[in-house]
């Protein structure tokens, strides 16, 4: 990286001050003489030329074709933003324009239901801890759900030992159980509806589903309870008749907020 | 005044080549400390790409060492790859492209080269600080926050010594390379700083982080790496070729949509995640308008480079700039329609996305550094270039590696997502599929880094002064090797007539 001449390149040259006095000329070195002197030197122009004028800008006009293609890309564009955009709002994550444009009235009636037996194996995780993942339960600590007769018999008793738990002795498949069970009532009524629904349709039960609304008329009806339910309690929920369910609300989705 | 223009095309002033002359010697010191260290970093940066490449389908390759660990090298190899070669390499060229565009020489020789050395020392800061885990584990931003002392020391001398060119330039008229450098240098800093706060600030949670991170990430490429190749690209195909860019109307337009339209493309990295749609709606209109810079780029350089593709022939920056231009527009359009939800469905989260963001980082930007590198340090230095075929071997060494690095992942990723997508199969023979093509980019990988030691050991030797006593510049094929050719062949024939 010295700044000592060198034999000086065409474009190169060693020194500004000899640049300034013209006192060598660049072009005269041996390379350019060779090239000069050779049959080939037409064909070679292009190779020796060291280095070409700064670049130019040329003036061809822009294709008529191209802007016509990009005015349908930019077409195209409004329209996807318009169908799929969700119209820029910030609560709308599914860019299906069916979701933003549908009317509140189709949207309560387009709403799927719940599923509630996708919701209750969810919401069965919390369960396998005791009763296990086959519902057999532990035998002499924890009753089995599979092929208990309360398991299958009036849903509103399900519901109210969710509700509150359990204490104390249990019959259950011929087995007394001595224990205790929490109560899960901060779980949602569609929680708890979806983990009954799965229990009585798993393994051998073969019970039919448990509303949401039911849940939440049992929710209501024992309101007042702080104490957890007993075996004999129990029996005696079983022979009352089932809370009143009032009418399902529609469940809330995305259309209702438009 | 001598002629020059005896074998020079005319109009060449003698004034104009003392403007040059001392304009390459003013770039002298900073951009071969920018240059040379970013040989460094790509160097390391092939080291750790092979090592975690190979990890991938040799688990236990070096496992006993927690710093070699995959989740430590990979992360190192990128952050070494753009902050520590790309970016440096980017600074070097645009620098000197900056003096070279507007007859001046550089600004601040004292600061921009110890910028070089404090620029080196904050990417060994951070690469040390990745591979014994402090990485932030923010993609593409891995550094420690404290890094960003370093850079924006650099960067604020790397902006201020662009705009002082600008306004001490000696054509008033401005040339399209010169629009890009500036866009660059202005949207980078403003990007890393954002990114930076918008993932990193502690009270800024959830998926507004990724947003910011994937805003960044794909920006660093459209608006940092993008800008600087492109600037090249425009600057070395009519340079090396000798004709004016096709249209300065398609200039303006490429330059002024891919400003446009860039900015708004990274989120469609986010199809199908949990954000607001509208945020992946608008990045996968973004990504489709960026047909309009791409399509307008395309055109322009094929139009200049029409008639002139002999010169690939010969010379070895052209060769590289234009296999790195051809790139960008594959590498465009391909984003442009691997953006759309039908697409990202099936390739987004597979080995597609890595094949796509080499096409990009490699084939588009790295090429393009090498032909400029090619162009520029003989220029610096007033060395020539110590050997062609080696030229060769690193020529075709990368752009093998680099294509069966891009085909093979590419088919493979497509494969694989079209396999994740089908719930029928078990996920192990998903990536039992994919392991042949996984050491099909080890071996990719090897060809390339073959290549950058080639590069390596000819920039090593231009140091050293192996090219000094050469006279004109190296080329693939020489005056003196065209006519031993064509006295091989003439010989050849005669042998023939001999035998007949």
């Amino acid at each position: 990286m010295s700044d000592t001449p060198k034999p000086s390149n065409p474009e190169t040259p060693a020194s500004d001050g000899e640049m300034r006095h013209g006192t060598r000329n660049p072009a005269l070195h041996p390379t350019d003489v060779e090239i000069r002197n050779s049959p080939d030197v037409l064909e070679m122009h292009q190779q020796i030329i060291r280095e070409m004028n700064e670049p130019a800008d040329g003036v061809a006009p822009t294709p008529v074709w191209l802007l016509m293609f990009f005015f349908a890309l930019i077409g195209w564009g409004g329209y996807y933003i318009a169908q799929n955009g969700g119209g820029f709002r910030g609560d709308i994550y599914n860019e299906d324009p069916a979701v933003l444009y549908r009317q509140a009235g189709e949207g309560a009636a387009a709403a799927k239901p719940v599923d509630l037996m996708a919701v209750g194996k969810r919401t069965f995780n919390n369960c396998t801890q005791c009763h296990q993942v086959n519902g057999a339960g532990i035998p002499g600590a924890f009753p089995p759900l599979d092929g208990a007769e309360r398991v299958s018999g009036p849903p509103h008793v399900l519901a109210a030992i969710l509700l509150h738990g359990l204490h104390g002795p249990l019959q259950v498949k011929g087995q007394t159980y001595n224990g205790d069970m929490p109560a899960w009532g901060q779980l949602s009524d569609e929680e708890i509806a979806g983990v009954l629904t799965y229990v009585r349709a798993s393994w051998s039960n073969k019970a039919p589903e448990v509303s949401p609304a039911l849940v939440k008329a049992m929710r209501t009806q024992t309101a007042s309870q702080t104490a957890p339910w007993t075996g004999t309690a129990l029996d005696a929920l079983a022979k009352e008749p089932p809370p009143t369910e009032e009418a399902a609300p529609a469940p809330v989705t995305e259309a209702k907020s438009n | 005044m001598a002629s020059i223009a005896v074998t020079k095309p005319a109009a060449v002033d003698s004034q104009e080549l003392l403007t040059r002359v001392q304009t390459d010697r003013s770039c002298r010191q900073t951009v071969l400390i920018y240059y040379t260290s970013a040989v460094f970093w790509l160097l390391l940066g092939s080291v750790l790409a092979i090592l975690a490449s190979l990890k991938m389908h040799i688990p236990g390759f070096l496992a006993e060492w927690e710093w070699l660990t995959f989740g430590r090298v990979r992360p190192a190899h990128l952050t070494s790859m753009i902050y520590g070669w790309a970016v440096m390499a980017a600074i070097g060229t645009l620098l000197w492209l900056q003096a070279r565009m507007g007859r001046v020489r550089l600004p601040l020789p004292l600061l921009l080269p110890v910028s070089g050395i404090v620029w080196n020392v904050g990417v060994a800061y951070g690469m040390i600080a990745i591979l014994i885990g402090y990485s932030t584990s923010t993609e593409w931003l891995e550094f420690p926050v404290p890094v960003l002392g370093f850079f924006g020391f650099c960067l604020v001398l790397v902006i201020y010594a662009s705009l002082v060119m600008m306004m001490r330039r000696k054509v008033h008229h401005t040339y399209v390379s010169q629009w890009y450098i500036y866009g660059g240098v202005l949207w980078f800093p403003f990007l890393y700083v954002s990114a930076l706060i918008l993932t990193q600030a502690p009270h800024v949670n959830g998926t507004v982080r990724a947003i910011a991170n994937w805003w960044f990430a794909h920006n660093v490429l459209g608006l940092w790496l993008t800008p600087i190749g492109l600037a090249s690209a425009y600057y070395f195909i009519p340079k090396v070729t000798g004709r004016p860019v096709h249209s300065y109307h398609l200039s303006l337009l490429g330059f002024w949509t891919l400003a446009l339209f860039y900015n708004w493309a990274g989120t469609h990295h986010l199809v199908g995640g949990p954000i607001p749609a509208w945020v992946i709606t608008v990045g996968i209109v973004g990504s489709m308008m960026m047909f309009i810079p791409v399509t307008t780029v395309a055109i322009n350089h094929h139009m200049t480079m029409l008639g002139q593709f002999g010169h690939l022939k010969t010379s070895p920056t052209l060769r590289f700039v234009v296999f790195g231009a051809m790139s960008y527009t594959l590498v465009s359009f391909h984003g442009s329609l691997a953006a759309l939800r039908s697409f990202s469905e099936v390739a987004h989260f597979t080995h597609h996305t890595i094949a796509h963001s080499h096409l990009g980082v490699y084939c588009f930007f790295t090429m393009m550094m090498f032909g400029a590198m090619y162009y520029i340090f003989p220029r610096i230095l007033r060395r020539e270039w110590s050997s062609a075929p080696l030229i060769k071997v690193h020529f075709w060494t990368t752009a093998i590696g680099s294509i069966i690095y891009v085909v093979g992942l590419g088919w493979a990723g497509l494969v694989q997502g079209w396999m994740m997508n089908n719930p029928d199969i078990a996920f192990m023979d998903v990536v039992k599929y994919t392991i042949p093509w996984l050491e099909s980019r080890s071996v990719a990988g090897t060809l390339m880094s073959i290549g950058h030691v080639v590069f390596a050991i000819l920039v090593w030797r231009m140091l050293r002064g192996d090219g000094a006593e050469q006279q004109g510049p190296t080329l693939f094929t020489t005056a003196r090797s065209l006519r031993a050719q064509r006295e091989r062949k003439a010989r050849a024939r005669e042998r023939a007539k001999g035998v007949a």
